[in-house]
């Protein structure tokens, strides 16, 4: 029998505002990692280059077709970076599109291929890479270093052809990710590699909600939230990952009514979601902040005042909300960011 | 001016002052009860007729019992027993489970007492309303089939007999046990929500929250969908004939849908998913209609088998934007068969403005690629179109390719049996007046004697897109090699440098329709579009992270997810606008409800990532 403990129902928030702003020396809309230090940016070109520039230093990390859009995903371990290049991103649009996804060392320009898929994303202090395959429908895992996936995972996901599945690594030999039954309930499973078995971790109380989470510990944090407006609110549950017979045990961290954007991340002991304050549902318009649970103290704290913030991204042990051009700092280093690069004139 | 209200009671206003009357009211009969101990067995009551109900206990009634089930309380003395015993009927704690009663004793003394619910009814109701007794009985559990066999709830045929209709089940007893199974529906989504949410240690609460579900899920096993949106209707409407008859005459956009030709395919590949097969009758689609109506949550994942982005808004919020939407849509589409939003997008807005490129075709996804590449062919020699066959002419010593699509159209050059004819006639000697047939790879069946001879392109249905497809093309039972597929559709569907828009697909549309197109910056523009241009569509390609939250997140900075999408309508309260949308992911048949900020920061963020920096929000007309 499930044992749910709520720990957190109706919790006062507290309220920050006047969040600082992230800054580079070249535009943003060029910029594609910066570290927290400020030591180096990786950018783009419009000629479809990716450099690395550094205060002493300006290297070419890959080229490719003019227009050629690149993304950096990034780690709190900060060994490896994965690089997703869109030869095609104004020409070729659909569920099928894969990128090429190459890896390079942290702070690094040599990047090696890693293969044609889509959500990279890296685990386990970065020695292990998880990709997604739209067409096969297949996740893909495989060490760092290797050149093929050494598990492959099929999903049901009988109903929404844009589903991407969120992909953990609890440990070397487990893999926890989200899929979605012919109901339309999202899960957690949890793929074990030796065993070769499948376990539900947590099933969603509602079809139509998302499954958001994270590995804080030895605990998963799933966030469930509404996708459309429906009567099934928005929750966040801890649930132990070992010790956990059947995953039976979780503790609910956090409840509410209304239907919160989500869009969670954990960072620091801390987890970080969008929050809907009010709803016009005439106009299906949520006013959204930013808002994050101290998993220690267990108290809710509203952090933005941005009113229509909708995402949040973690870079390099920052936590940014973007919003129309701007990246808002909500947890990180709170001074202008340095690239420490000086204006590229040949640009 | 002279105020009608006192100054106090107009700062207070009406709601304040019915509540504080509420509360005097409970107050006082409260501290009534508080005098009498249930379990009075009226055992000195001296005679039947001189009992009463006693007036607080009435007032406290009158008080707690929504309006509109009132009225079935006046057609008799008994009436308000009916209605108490359905459980319409609520005192100050809800249902009501003792009665305060007045009476004559046998020693001629006036008293007052509480009694049972059980006792009220057994000693007096059941003796002087015995018909109460009998409609109890017809509607519990054991015999309501029966009971509903011989009840025929009649459609209206106009408003005037509609209202006679209302009249009617003002004045009959059974209206309240009818209510009472509709009560028993309506609460199974609060019953499964408050399931959900008692924690399992909670069990007594539990066990009977879950056997209360399993009463009203055998009650509504014996309704159909129609009684259920009837008693629906007019259990929410007692009070209101009117509001009960647009029930009926001013149809929900469902029922609407079910009954016209033009609108069928709106609900059809709904029903086809929901009812688990592809031919639907008439009456089945009214049926479907009739459930879209009154289950909201129905709506989430029909039709997924199109292909489409799910969940799709409640069916309610889903009637509401298709009331308003513009959009030519008498066909159906299959977003992820086609596999290219770009195309799908594309053709949307071709069939739109012309149903010259619509040909009936073999597949869903083969009727859009015809569309699109035959408008391509007029309007750019089929350049955006890089789906071939191609195979090696040895006579002329060259590879010969032939632009194809995956599945047949009718009249269409591009048909992929028309293209293999073309082919073979060269390669293999197919006479003229051979054809090559297109069948899926459960249907082929080499043993037959249809398949023994001629030509057959054998298709794996399921693994087809619009641009990549496997097959086998058997040429009198032989499997045909040396024809390739190229597929590379790469295309602008909004202008991306200088030197090539006018071969992007927004401008090729502009130019083959004479369309004129202005960039919509701001809401007063999108709101004087619409009102000036009401046929007219928005179109444009914006960050779906943006645009859909709910559905895409953001992971890394400056990342977006380019979706092209169509917008038709607009809703506007207190200066806020929202847009209805279809993204080229959704359900040509499922438009969203999507707040202008979030369009806006969808298309900032995809124009600062833009060579041309281009706002990618026009209005066509």
């Amino acid at each position: 029998m499930f044992y749910i403990k709520i720990m957190i129902f109706l919790m006062m928030p507290q309220y920050i505002f006047a969040l600082p702003v992230l800054k580079g020396k070249q535009s943003l809309d060029n910029i594609r990692f910066i570290s927290q230090d400020g030591k180096f940016t990786y950018y783009q070109r419009r000629s479809g280059k990716l450099q690395i520039s550094t205060n002493y230093s300006n290297k070419e990390v890959l080229d490719g077709k003019k227009y050629t859009q690149y993304f950096i995903h990034s780690s709190p371990a900060r060994k490896r970076i994965l690089i997703e290049k869109d030869e095609a991103f104004y020409q070729e649009m659909g569920i099928h599109k894969v990128n090429k996804i190459f890896t390079a060392d942290y702070g690094q320009s040599e990047a090696k291929f890693v293969a044609n898929a889509t959500s990279p994303r890296l685990h386990r202090d970065d020695s292990y890479i998880s990709l997604f395959y739209p067409r096969e429908k297949n996740i893909g895992v495989r060490k760092a270093g290797d050149s093929k996936d050494s598990v492959l995972i099929k999903l049901r996901n009988p109903l929404n052809p844009s589903f991407s599945p969120v992909v953990l690594m609890p440990t070397p030999n487990d893999v926890l990710y989200t899929d979605i039954n012919k109901d339309g309930n999202q899960a957690f499973l949890m793929y074990s590699i030796l065993e070769n078995k499948m376990q539900t971790v947590y099933k969603a109380s509602y079809p139509g909600s998302k499954l958001e989470g994270c590995i804080v510990g030895e605990d998963l944090i799933v966030g469930e939230f509404a996708q459309v407006e429906n009567s099934s609110g928005s929750k966040i549950i801890k649930i132990p990952l070992f010790n956990n017979e059947s995953y039976q045990k979780m503790n609910i961290i956090y409840q509410n009514q209304a239907s919160d954007l989500g869009n969670m991340l954990c960072e620091h002991n801390k987890v970080f979601f969008i929050k809907t304050l009010s709803y016009n549902k005439k106009l299906n318009l949520k006013e959204t902040e930013v808002a994050s649970i101290d998993l220690g103290k267990n108290n809710l704290s509203i952090i933005s005042d941005l009113e229509y913030v909708t995402q949040l991204i973690s870079m390099d042990g920052m936590v940014l909300a973007p919003l129309r051009g701007k990246y808002y700092i909500v947890h990180g280093k709170k001074n202008v960011v340095d690239d420490g690069l000086k204006r590229d004139k040949n640009k | 001016m002279l105020s009608l209200l006192s100054p106090s009671f107009a700062q207070t206003g009406f709601y304040s002052n019915f509540k504080t009357l509420i509360e005097i009211q409970d107050d006082n009969f409260q501290k009534k009860l508080k005098n009498f101990k249930s379990g009075s067995n009226l055992n000195d009551l001296a005679d039947i007729k001189s009992l009463d109900l006693d007036e607080d206990f009435i007032g406290s009634i009158i008080f707690h019992t929504p309006s509109r089930y009132m009225s079935l309380a006046n057609i008799d003395s008994c009436s308000l027993y009916d209605l108490i015993l359905a459980g319409l009927a609520k005192g100050p704690n809800g249902e009501i489970q003792n009665f305060l009663v007045r009476y004559r004793t046998k020693g001629e003394i006036l008293k007052t007492a509480l009694i049972s619910k059980k006792t009220f009814y057994e000693e007096v109701v059941y003796k002087r309303c015995p018909n109460v007794v009998k409609f109890q009985k017809y509607f519990d559990l054991k015999n309501v089939k029966s009971t509903l066999k011989s009840l025929s709830l009649s459609f209206p045929k106009n408003e005037r007999t509609c209202q006679a209709e209302h009249e009617k089940h003002l004045n009959d007893h059974k209206t309240a046990y009818l209510c009472f199974l509709s009560d028993q529906v309506k609460s199974i989504p609060r019953l499964e929500k408050e399931i959900q949410l008692t924690p399992k240690k909670n069990y007594k609460k539990l066990t009977t929250l879950k056997r209360e579900l399993r009463v009203a899920k055998k009650y509504k096993s014996h309704l159909n969908p129609e009684a259920i949106g009837y008693l629906d209707n007019l259990c929410q409407n007692l009070d209101r004939p009117k509001l009960f008859c647009d029930g009926f005459f001013k149809q929900s956009f469902w029922k609407k849908a079910a009954e016209s030709k033009n609108l069928e395919p709106f609900i059809k590949s709904s029903c086809q998913s929901i009812l688990k097969k592809m031919n639907i009758t008439p009456s089945e689609l009214k049926s479907c209609a009739q459930k879209l109506s009154s289950q909201p949550q129905v709506c989430l994942f029909s039709g997924f088998q199109d292909g489409i982005l799910t969940p799709k808004p409640n069916c309610e919020t889903l009637g509401i934007n298709l009331k308003q939407t513009t959009l030519r849509a008498n066909y159906n589409d299959c977003p992820a068969r086609v596999a290219n939003d770009a195309v799908i997008n594309t053709a949307r807005i071709i069939n739109h403005f012309s149903s010259e490129f619509s040909k009936t075709a073999s597949s869903c996804q083969a009727q859009t690629s015809n569309t699109f590449v035959e408008f391509n062919q007029v309007a750019n020699e089929g350049r955006a179109w890089n789906v071939k066959l191609c195979y090696d002419d040895k006579l002329k010593a060259t590879e010969v390719c032939h632009p194809v699509i995956f599945g047949d159209a009718k009249d269409s050059q591009f048909s992929m049996s028309k293209v293999v004819e073309k082919i073979l006639s060269r390669t293999k000697g197919l006479s003229k007046n051979q054809v090559c047939r297109t069948v899926g790879s459960n249907d082929y069946k080499p043993s037959l004697l249809e398949f023994k001879n001629g030509c057959f392109i054998v298709v794996d249905s399921q693994s087809c897109t619009s641009t990549s497809c496997d097959y086998k093309i058997i040429f009198d039972q032989l499997e045909v090699d040396g024809i390739r597929q190229v597929s590379d559709v790469k295309f602008d569907y909004l202008p991306r440098d200088f030197s090539t828009q006018s071969f992007s697909q927004a401008k090729l549309i502009e130019k083959e329709f004479k369309l004129t197109s202005k960039p919509i910056l701001n809401t007063s523009f999108l709101k004087r579009s619409f009102e000036i241009h009401p046929e007219g569509i928005i179109h444009g390609v914006a960050c779906a992270e943006d645009l859909l939250p709910e559905f895409f997140s953001k992971k890394v900075i400056n990342q977006c997810l380019p979706i092209p999408f169509i917008v038709d309508g607009f809703k506007e309260d207190k200066g806020n606008y929202a847009v209805i949308i279809r993204t080229a992911r959704d359900s040509l048949h499922a438009p969203r409800l999507v707040p202008w900020a979030h369009l806006f920061s969808a298309l900032k963020d995809y124009q600062r990532l833009h060579p041309l920096d281009y706002w990618g929000l026009h209005v066509l007309y």
